[in-house]
């Protein structure tokens, strides 16, 4: 079931509902029940996988708890690990892996062909195994106690609105608030809903709409050149920002609105002044998630210069595969790693500003590879920009309105997120906002939707991760 | 606090209403204006076209069948109704929508080698006629499943939600009127031959023996229904493949069209595997579309062959 679909609007509406008018002790299980068929309305045998990681982390959980040595703790841990990501390797990882082997088995003609599995990645696997894995790391790190009630455990797992495209959980910002009741308030009803309809806009308004174009150029490189190249990167930039940072807002919404807090997962990225302050505002609940359970136990930035760049390039490859099983992401994964380091080099551990737009023009350049199909067509898109700027490449008739309502929209978003800059040059608009103008706001911006809005259920990017 | 909390739900919903409406009043006097374009076109289809013979089909019908040429040769009123991105779902609701208004005496249907790929994307499409809901809501949704068809309903209870991402058409338009001719909208260009030479170089080694991912047969059976409803009017009906520059993606899907016009005995004009078209750059305006050039070689074989089919 996606976000953007009347067939959530609809499930929302009932859940939140039952959410109040049942009593506080049958809550969680009207919402583990509402998150399996949310879950199953994609491939519902996939929810078998998702009960094999459940049962591992939960059982890893409470034997690291119970274990009396710090090796038989870490002996613990290291199992729990270790099958958790098998089940991510199989389902995500494998056929990359068979496609690498075969093309070398090619090359040096060994006569070992290796078969593909015919399977179909579970949706979202890689964000409810992240967030599975923080579990039982924090309760091995005694941050977290093991929980004790497996009903409430599957639901920090499974909970729906960031079941497949997070944000990615900490157990201690989550598990508790499962256990806390929470009365009906309208205020923050309202306030989940705001979010809600923030994220459609991004959602059905801007990403959408760019990525017809995107789609469009990217899906046949060979027919488009260098300046059609840098147009297409751009709106990619604002699709996936809007698409991610859209479901993002919806799955915060949604949350919010029974009264449960999820962590913001985006803050204005495009706005950063170097790479490191992009990443510390672009999908925080993954950047973090990296940065505490890999960059730090691989010694972050404790030790030399050489091993703090080794420690940052390791973990943006990891990142880059995570993303995907295609060499793309590897790469995009890599280079933001090296941008880095050399980064780092130029502000030699000072807070060193680079202009916005050049950060932006760094991250389009990445996003080349990130989108891109294949390698080969990523740096036939590099080759085009610098030494074949041709033609724009303007769609026919009705897809030729979908950049210019894509730029409507963006244009829309940088007002609303730039709006505490604006009112810094017009000092009346400091004055606190009227209940009825901010009503009337986002009924402009439901007006928006229903009159812009791209209506016909497009995925969400990053449901594929 | 509840009652003060109660109130201000109801005031939004009321607000939201009352927006929805005037915004939906706003949108639809603004849609009428058009002279021009895919909607203009679209109205006028709809509400005044009574031509004896109309076409049917996607851009590769509104662009290459040169309409006068067809009414000059066949001595009846024609009219182009073909509509870019179209297949079979929305070329079926606008013959249905024609046939209870006015009926025509020939259909020129130009079928393409996609109709029965996607049927959710051919379902989106259908969108081209919300702002059509009031007079044929019945017909728009009649091929939808029966949760799709209240979902679909249940959307256009909002009244701009019909106007959706017509604006800048309507603008465009308004700014640059389209060059049209009773439906045909002519192209003017000429295929690059440096992007061709890509192109066909692109698609060296494509499998095209395989069924397409998306081939739904319900869209065979729909399309098999849609021949007969107009078999069962007394429509004169020619199905017609157009010029190809470059080798059809799905023969196969070719071939199945090719069995249902033996079966039910309905001529078939087929100019996919024309030699004179095939490979010829300069009546192309791109991949797959002729320019003018070209269209009006095109449209004068065809009513030729019409012309010869109706006199055995």
């Amino acid at each position: 079931m996606l976000f953007n679909s009347l067939n959530f609007i609809v499930f929302f509406i009932v859940v939140t509902t039952l959410y109040y008018v049942l009593p506080f002790r049958l809550r969680w299980i009207m919402l583990l029940a509402a998150s399996c068929f949310f879950y199953m309305s994609f491939i519902p045998v996939y929810i078998l996988i998702l009960l094999i990681t459940i049962l591992i982390d939960f059982f890893a959980g409470i034997y690291i708890e119970k274990a009396q040595n710090k090796a038989h703790k870490k002996a613990l841990l290291t199992v729990s690990i270790l099958s958790t990501c098998l089940v991510l390797c199989i389902f995500k990882y494998y056929n990359f892996i068979v496609v690498n082997y075969n093309e070398i088995a090619k090359a040096f003609h060994w006569n070992y062909k290796v078969e593909y599995l015919k399977i179909i990645l579970p949706i979202g696997l890689s964000f409810h195994t992240f967030q599975s894995l923080s579990y039982v790391i924090e309760v091995y790190r005694g941050h977290q106690k093991a929980e004790k009630h497996f009903g409430i455990y599957s639901l920090y797992v499974m909970y729906y609105p960031q079941l497949v495209a997070g944000p990615i959980e900490r157990p201690q910002n989550l598990l508790h608030q499962f256990k806390t009741k929470v009365n009906f308030d309208l205020n923050v009803v309202a306030e989940g809903l705001k979010l809600m309809c923030m994220g459609f806009f991004m959602k059905l308004v801007i990403a959408d709409r760019c990525s017809l174009y995107v789609n469009a150029v990217y899906n046949n490189v060979h027919a488009h050149s260098g300046i059609t190249f840098i147009a297409a990167t751009f709106l990619f930039a604002f699709q996936i920002y809007c698409d991610f940072a859209g479901y993002s807002l919806i799955a915060i919404g949604a949350s919010k609105t029974m009264g449960i807090q999820l962590m913001t997962n985006f803050r204005t990225p495009y706005a950063s002044n170097s790479l490191s302050e992009f990443w510390r505002r672009w999908h925080i609940s993954l950047s973090t998630w990296f940065k505490d359970y890999l960059y730090v136990p691989l010694g972050g930035s404790r030790g030399s210069k050489l091993n703090t760049y080794r420690n940052l390039f390791i973990t943006f490859l990891v990142s880059g595969l995570w993303h995907g099983a295609n060499w793309t992401f590897i790469i995009w994964g890599a280079f933001h790693g090296l941008y880095l380091i050399i980064e780092s080099m130029i502000a030699k551990g000072k807070k060193y500003k680079f202009p916005a737009i050049w950060v932006f023009i760094v991250v389009c350049f990445g996003w080349i590879f990130f989108r891109s199909n294949t390698v080969q067509d990523s740096f036939f898109i590099v080759k085009s920009i610098f030494t074949h700027p041709g033609k724009l490449f303007i769609p026919s008739d009705q897809d030729v309105t979908a950049p210019i309502y894509a730029l409507i929209g963006i244009a829309l978003l940088l007002i609303v997120e730039n709006r505490s800059k604006i009112a810094g040059i017009f000092p009346a608009a400091n004055r606190p906002i009227h209940p009825y103008l901010s009503m009337s706001f986002y009924i402009f911006l439901t007006l928006i939707i229903l009159y812009l809005g791209v209506f016909d259920g497009g995925q969400f990017i990053y449901f594929q991760f | 606090m509840i009652k003060k909390n109660l109130f201000r739900v109801v005031i939004f919903l009321i607000a939201l209403i009352v927006c929805d409406s005037i915004f939906g009043l706003f949108s639809k006097m603004l849609f009428n204006t058009q002279k021009s374009g895919k909607y203009a076109r679209l109205t006028y289809i709809i509400k005044t076209d009574t031509s004896d013979i109309i076409v049917l089909g996607s851009s590769h019908a509104n662009r290459q069948f040169v309409s006068d040429i067809i009414q000059d040769s066949l001595k009846e009123s024609t009219f182009n109704c073909g509509t870019m991105g179209q297949k079979l779902l929305f070329n079926r609701a606008i013959y249905e929508f024609r046939e209870r208004r006015s009926r025509p005496k020939m259909i020129l249907l130009n079928v393409d080698e996609d109709w029965f790929l996607n049927k959710r994307d051919q379902q989106d499409r259908m969108s081209d006629l919300y702002p059509y809901y009031g007079s044929m809501g019945d017909i728009i949704f009649e091929d939808f499943s029966r949760k799709d068809r209240l979902l679909g309903h249940l959307k256009l209870l909002s009244k701009t939600f019909p106007y959706n991402s017509t604006i800048v058409h309507i603008i465009k338009y308004r700014l640059k009127p389209q060059d049209e001719f009773k439906g045909y909208a002519p192209l003017s260009g000429v295929l690059d031959s440096l992007q061709l030479a890509l192109k066909i170089n692109s698609e060296k080694g494509l499998d095209r023996t395989k069924w397409p991912p998306d081939y739904d047969s319900s869209l065979v059976n729909l399309f098999s229904q849609f021949v007969d409803d107009i078999n069962r009017n007394n429509i004169r009906l020619f199905i017609i493949f157009t010029p190809n520059l470059l080798k059809p993606y799905y023969p196969k899907i070719d071939e199945e069209v090719r069995e249902i016009c033996n079966n039910k005995n309905i001529p078939l004009i087929d100019f996919s595997n024309t030699g004179f078209f095939y490979n010829n750059r300069p009546l192309f305006d791109d991949f797959s579309h002729l320019n003018d050039s070209g269209s009006r070689i095109f449209t004068k074989l065809l009513v030729d062959s019409i012309k010869l089919r109706m006199q055995h």
